[in-house]
C-alpha cells in the first residue's frame, strides 16, 4: 500500500470512526453506567484519532520526502528547501494540510475533554466528535493525497522539482505559529460544545465551571499566536507594523474577541451567578465566528481579484475546490443554526439575574461595560472583514474596508475599555462607596496625569519632525488623519494615559494580590498587560519616524536621525550579476555598518559603538519559467537593531540598482573604458527572436576576448513571441560574463546589451569590470521606533496573566469536584 | 429599565452609529474619469496606466501618470507615497483619491494609495510553473 493509499484509507476510517464514536457516545446517554460501552466509546475516539494523526504522518511523510507523485508535494515544496524544519513545515502551508492540522489538534484536545469531563462526556463528546466528522468529510472531498497525473491529467510525466515552498513563509515562525493558532481555534470548539451541551441538558449553570478553564486556555493560545504572528509580521514584511487589519488577522483575532467576552462573563457567573444568558451566547459566538473566518479564508472570495486583479488580503490562501466549500458552508450554517437556534430557543427559561441594578459604581457594573464593549469591537471588526462576502452576494466589486475604518472605530472603543480597566481594580462587587472608590482611584490618577502631562510634552516636541517626516501615505494610514493634528495630539496623549493608568491600577492590584493567592492575580496581570499594549501601540505609532535615503557605494555615509549608514558590501553573488542571472545568490545580505548618535563613524575612529545591519534581497529560483524570469518576483527582508528602548528598522524600499559603466557604439567603432579597450563589430539581428552584438574587449597584457552579448525574445511553447498588455513584445537582457576578466572574489566581469538601435545599430553597453566595477544604488527606508518593545511585553504578559488564571481554575474545580465527592449532598450556591 | 441597561444600550446605539458612519466614509467608490471629476470627493479610478508619461520624483516623493479609463478619457494622476514595486511593469491600477483643479486650470487627481494590478503574476501561476518544472527534468 503505498503512502498515500494509506493516508486516503486512514481518513475514511476516521470518518466512519467519527460516526461510530457519535453513536456510541449518544447511546451512553441512556445508560450512564454501563462500564463495558464507556470502554468502547473511548476506544472508538481512541481510533479515530490515531485515524487522523496517521493521515496527517502521511501527508507529512510525502512532503518531507518530497513524494512528487503526490500533487501536494509538487505544490508545496522543492528540492531547494534543504531546511529539515521547513521540509516538515511545508506541510501545512496549504489549504487541506491546514485543515489536518486543524483536525489534529481537535483530537489531541479531544482526549482532554473526553477523559477530564465526568458527567458531561456524553453530552460533549457527540457535538466536539461531530466536527472532526465534517473534517474528514473535506479532506475527503478535497483530498491531499491525489496523485499528480490524477490531478494534471495534460501532463507527460511526474515531476522532478516541486513549486516549493512560499519564501516568506521560509522563516522559523513557520513552524511555531501555524500549530499555535491551530491549536487555539481547534480549542475553540470546547466551549461550543459545552455551551451548545448546556442549551439542550438545560444545565445553565454548572456547565461555567467546567467550561472555564478551557475557555482561558483558547484565549491564551490564540493570544500567543496573534502574537507570533504580529511579530512575524514586523520582522519579514518590512513595513515596519505588526497589525494591518487585514482579514486573515481579523479572523483570528474576532474568535479571541469572543472567548475574551466569555471569560469575563464566566467570572462574572462563578462570581455573581449573573450572564447565564450571554455566556451561553459568546460560547456558541467563539466557534461559529472562527467557521466564518475559515469561509472568509479559504472560501476564495478574499482571492477573488475583482476588477483590479488585487488581492483583499496579503495571506492568500489557495482557492478550495467546489465540493470541499459546500461542506465547508454546511458547517458554517449548520453549527451557527444549531447553536444559535438552541439558544434562542432556550431563551425564555434561561435563569435572568440582574446582578447590577442600579449600583454603578460596582464590579458588576464594569464587567457589564466591559462585556459589552467588547462584544461590539468583536461585531465591528467581525463586520468590516466580512464585507468583501456580502459584497460578492450582491455581485459588487469585492472591496474591503481600509485599516483606518478600524482604527477609527477602535479608538473609542479602546479608550472605554481603557478607563474600565483602570477602575476595575478599586471597584468591589455589588457595591463600592463612592468616596472609597475616589481615594483608591486618586494615587494611580494623580500619577497617571503626571505621565499624561511628560506624554502631552514628549508629543508637542516630536510633533514638528511627525510632519515633515510623514508622508501620505502612512498619514493616510494611520489613526487620526479624519481629525485636526490638535484632537490628534490630544487622543493620542488621552489614550497613552488611559492605557497607562490601566497598567498602573492593575499591578497595584496584581502586587497585592500576588502576596497572598498568587494564582488569584491571573486577572490582573492579564489587565497590565493590555495596559501596556495600549500604551505600546500608542507610543510607538505615534513617535515613529521613517526617512527613504539612498546609499550609493564609494559615495560616503548618510545620517538619518543621528544615525549614520555606511554601505560595506554585499555578500553572495549577486553585486556583479543582475537579479535574473542563473547564478543568482537567493539570500544576499546586503550590509551596512550603522553608527549610532555618539559614535565615532569616521573609518578611522572608535568603532565600538557601531554594529552591522544586514537588510535581505531575495529573488526565487529563477528559471523555473520563461515567463517568471521576465518579472522575478523578489522579496526583500527588513534587519531590525534591538535595544530595550527602541527599534531602528531597515527595510529595503525598492530593488537594488546597479551603476554600470555605460557605452554608446556604432559598429566598427571602439572606445577605451579606463585600462580597456571595447570594440563593437557589428549587431547580430535575428528578428522576433534574438539579437546581440558581436564585441571584443581587450584588457591590458591580455588577449583580446570576444563578447557577445545579447537579448531574447521571450516565447510560449508555440514558438511565437510573448506579448505583454501593451501589445509589444517582451524582451529581456542577458548578462554576458566575461569568462577572463575575474574579480578578486572568482566572479567574472560582465556585459550586457542595454539596447540596440534596429535601424542606425548603434549599441548601448553595461560593463562591470575587475578595473571598472559597478557600483550598487541601495534605496533604504530607516524607521525609528521607540518602544516598540511595549507592544510585545503587553502581550506576553496578558498571556502569561490568562495561563495563571486557567491553572488557578482547574485547581479550583478539581478542589470542587474533589468536595463534591466528599459530600454528595452538597448544595451548590 | 435600569440605568446600567440604558447606559449599556447608549454605548451600542453609539457605536453602531459612529461604525456605519466611518465605514461609508471609508469605502470609496469606483467610478470613471468623467464621475470623478463631477463629485469632488474620494473615489477610485481604475485605468491603464500610460506608461511613457510616467515620471518619479525620488525627492518629492510623487508619482506623476496619465491614467485611461474604459471611455478612454484621460487623467493626470499625482500619486504621493513610495512607488508601489511592480508599477513599472503593470498595465493597469486603480487610484484612490480626489480630483482637484490646479491653479492653472487643470484637473488632477490626487492619489494617495494605489493598487496595482501585475501583469501575468496571478495567471495561471500553477500551470506555468509546471511547464518550466518539465523543462528542466
Amino acid at each position: 500500500m503505498s503512502v498515500g493509499q494509506f493516508g486516503t484509507f486512514a481518513i475514511v476510517s476516521g470518518l466512519i470512526l467519527s460516526l461510530i464514536t457519535i453513536g456510541l457516545f449518544i447511546a451512553r446517554l441512556s445508560k450512564p453506567e454501563n462500564r463495558l460501552l464507556k470502554i468502547i466509546s473511548r476506544l472508538s475516539y481512541t481510533g479515530l484519532a490515531a485515524s487522523i494523526f496517521s493521515a496527517f504522518g502521511a501527508l507529512g511523510w510525502i512532503v518531507y520526502h518530497r513524494e512528487y507523485q503526490y500533487d501536494y508535494a509538487v505544490q508545496h515544496t522543492s528540492n531547494e528547501l534543504y531546511n529539515h524544519w521547513f521540509r516538515f513545515a511545508a506541510t501545512w502551508s496549504g489549504q487541506e494540510g491546514s485543515f489536518l492540522l486543524w483536525a489534529v489538534w481537535t483530537s489531541i484536545i479531544g482526549f482532554i475533554v473526553c477523559y477530564k469531563a465526568g458527567k458531561y462526556e456524553n453530552r460533549v463528546m457527540p457535538i466536539y466528535v461531530s466536527v472532526q466528522g465534517f473534517l474528514c468529510a473535506i479532506l475527503l472531498k478535497q483530498s491531499p493525497f491525489l496523485l499528480f497525473l490524477f490531478k494534471h491529467p495534460g501532463m507527460p510525466g511526474v515531476p522532478t522539482e516541486g513549486l516549493g515552498l512560499n519564501p516568506s513563509l521560509q522563516n522559523y515562525w513557520m513552524t511555531i505559529h501555524p500549530p499555535t493558532i491551530f491549536f487555539g481555534f481547534a480549542s475553540l470548539l470546547v466551549p461550543y460544545s459545552y455551551a451548545l451541551a448546556a442549551l439542550i441538558w438545560k444545565d445553565y449553570d454548572d456547565w461555567a465551571r467546567a467550561v472555564f478553564p478551557y475557555a482561558l486556555l483558547t484565549s491564551g493560545v490564540l493570544g500567543l499566536g496573534l502574537f507570533m504572528g504580529g511579530y512575524w509580521a514586523y520582522e519579514t514584511l518590512g513595513w515596519h507594523g505588526f497589525w494591518a487589519w487585514d482579514p486573515v488577522e481579523n479572523a483570528s483575532f474576532f474568535p479571541w474577541l469572543a472567548m475574551i467576552t466569555l471569560v469575563h462573563g464566566l467570572h462574572v457567573q462563578r462570581a455573581r451567578g449573573g450572564m447565564a444568558r450571554t455566556n451561553l451566547f459568546t460560547g456558541i459566538l467563539g466557534f461559529s465566528l472562527f467557521l466564518v473566518g475559515t469561509f472568509l479564508t479559504r472560501s476564495g472570495a478574499l482571492a477573488s481579484k475583482g476588477p483590479n486583479g488585487q488581492l483583499l488580503s496579503v495571506h492568500a490562501f489557495d482557492d478550495i475546490s467546489k465540493s470541499g466549500l459546500i461542506i465547508m458552508e454546511i458547517m458554517l450554517i449548520g453549527y451557527a443554526i444549531v447553536g444559535f437556534g438552541m439558544w434562542l430557543l432556550r431563551l425564555k427559561q434561561i435563569p435572568k439575574q440582574n446582578t447590577t441594578g442600579d449600583n454603578l459604581v460596582s464590579r458588576d457594573f464594569a464587567f457589564f461595560i466591559a462585556v459589552i464593549l467588547m462584544l461590539v469591537s468583536c461585531a465591528v471588526v467581525t463586520l468590516g472583514s466580512t464585507t468583501p462576502l456580502f459584497l460578492s452576494w450582491f455581485h459588487h466589486a469585492p472591496m474591503a474596508p481600509q485599516a483606518s475604518f478600524y482604527n477609527k472605530v477602535m479608538f473609542p472603543l479602546v479608550a472605554l475599555i481603557a478607563i474600565t480597566l483602570g477602575c476595575v481594580p478599586w471597584l468591589a462587587w455589588r457595591r463600592t462607596d463612592g468616596d472609597t472608590f475616589l481615594r483608591k482611584l486618586m494615587w494611580p490618577w494623580l500619577i497617571s496625569m503626571v505621565f499624561g502631562f511628560g506624554l502631552l510634552l514628549w508629543v508637542q516636541v516630536a510633533q514638528r519632525q511627525l510632519i515633515n517626516t510623514l508622508d501620505p501615505q502612512t498619514l493616510d494610514s494611520t489613526m487620526h488623519n479624519w481629525i485636526s493634528p490638535a484632537i490628534q495630539r490630544m487622543s493620542v496623549v488621552i489614550l497613552g494615559t488611559l492605557g497607562f493608568l490601566a497598567a498602573l491600577s492593575n499591578s497595584m492590584l496584581a502586587y497585592r494580590v500576588l502576596r497572598k493567592r498568587p494564582l488569584a492575580a491571573g486577572g490582573w496581570i492579564a489587565h497590565v498587560g493590555i495596559g501596556v499594549l495600549i500604551l505600546g501601540v500608542i507610543v510607538s505609532n505615534t513617535f515613529e519616524k521613517t526617512q527613504e535615503i539612498t546609499l550609493k557605494q564609494d559615495d560616503g555615509p548618510r545620517t538619518v536621525f543621528g544615525y549614520t549608514f555606511d554601505f560595506v558590501g554585499m555578500t553572495g553573488k549577486a553585486p556583479y550579476g543582475r537579479p535574473i542571472d542563473p547564478d543568482y545568490d537567493q539570500n544576499n545580505h546586503i550590509i551596512i555598518k550603522v553608527t549610532p548618535p555618539g559614535g565615532d563613524s569616521t573609518a578611522s575612529g572608535d568603532s565600538s559603538l557601531s554594529f552591522l545591519m544586514e537588510p535581505r534581497w531575495y529573488v526565487p529560483k529563477p528559471s523555473m519559467d520563461e515567463e517568471s524570469m521576465g518579472n522575478p518576483d523578489t522579496m526583500y527582508w527588513p534587519a531590525i537593531h534591538k535595544s530595550l528602548g527602541h527599534d531602528l528598522y531597515l527595510a529595503l524600499a525598492s530593488q537594488p540598482a546597479m551603476n554600470m559603466y555605460r557605452v554608446d557604439l556604432m559598429p566598427g567603432g571602439h572606445v577605451a573604458l579606463g585600462p580597456y579597450q571595447i570594440v563593437y563589430l557589428k549587431p547580430d539581428i535575428h528578428p522576433l527572436d534574438y539579437m546581440g552584438a558581436l564585441c571584443g574587449i581587450v584588457a591590458p597584457g591580455m588577449k583580446p576576448i570576444p563578447i557577445e552579448p545579447g537579448m531574447k525574445w521571450l516565447k510560449d511553447s508555440t514558438g511565437h513571441p510573448v506579448m505583454n498588455d501593451q501589445g509589444a513584445p517582451i524582451i529581456f537582457k542577458q548578462n554576458e560574463p566575461i569568462p577572463g576578466l575575474t574579480f578578486a572574489d572568482g566572479a567574472p566581469g560582465v556585459v550586457i546589451l542595454n539596447s540596440l538601435n534596429a535601424t542606425t545599430h548603434s549599441a548601448d553597453l553595461l560593463f562591470s569590470l575587475p578595473d571598472m566595477p559597478a557600483t550598487w544604488n541601495i534605496p533604504l527606508a530607516v524607521t525609528y521606533k521607540p518602544w516598540i518593545n511595549l507592544v510585545w511585553m503587553g502581550v506576553l504578559i496578558s498571556v502569561l496573566g490568562i495561563m495563571i488564571s486557567m491553572v488557578n481554575r482547574t485547581i479550583e474545580n478539581r478542589r470542587d469536584f474533589q468536595a463534591a465527592q466528599g459530600k454528595p449532598n452538597k448544595k451548590k450556591k | 429599565m435600569n440605568k446600567a441597561v440604558l447606559i449599556g444600550l447608549l454605548i451600542v446605539s453609539g457605536a453602531m452609529g459612529f461604525t456605519l458612519w466611518a465605514f461609508s466614509s471609508s469605502m470609496t467608490p469606483y467610478v470613471d474619469i468623467h464621475q470623478a471629476e463631477q463629485m469632488g470627493t474620494r473615489v477610485q479610478v481604475r485605468g491603464k496606466i500610460l506608461h511613457n508619461t510616467a515620471h518619479w520624483s525620488f525627492t518629492k516623493h510623487t508619482l506623476n501618470f496619465m491614467l485611461e479609463d474604459s471611455h478612454k478619457d484621460e487623467i493626470e494622476v499625482v500619486y504621493h507615497g513610495p512607488k508601489p514595486e511592480s508599477f513599472d511593469t503593470a498595465p493597469e491600477t486603480a487610484a484612490t483619491g480626489i480630483v482637484q483643479k490646479q491653479p492653472d486650470g487643470t484637473l488632477v487627481l490626487e492619489s494617495s494609495s494605489m493598487v496595482v494590478k501585475c501583469p501575468s503574476k496571478y495567471d495561471d501561476e500553477t500551470k506555468s510553473a509546471l511547464r518550466g518544472a518539465y523543462g528542466k527534468a
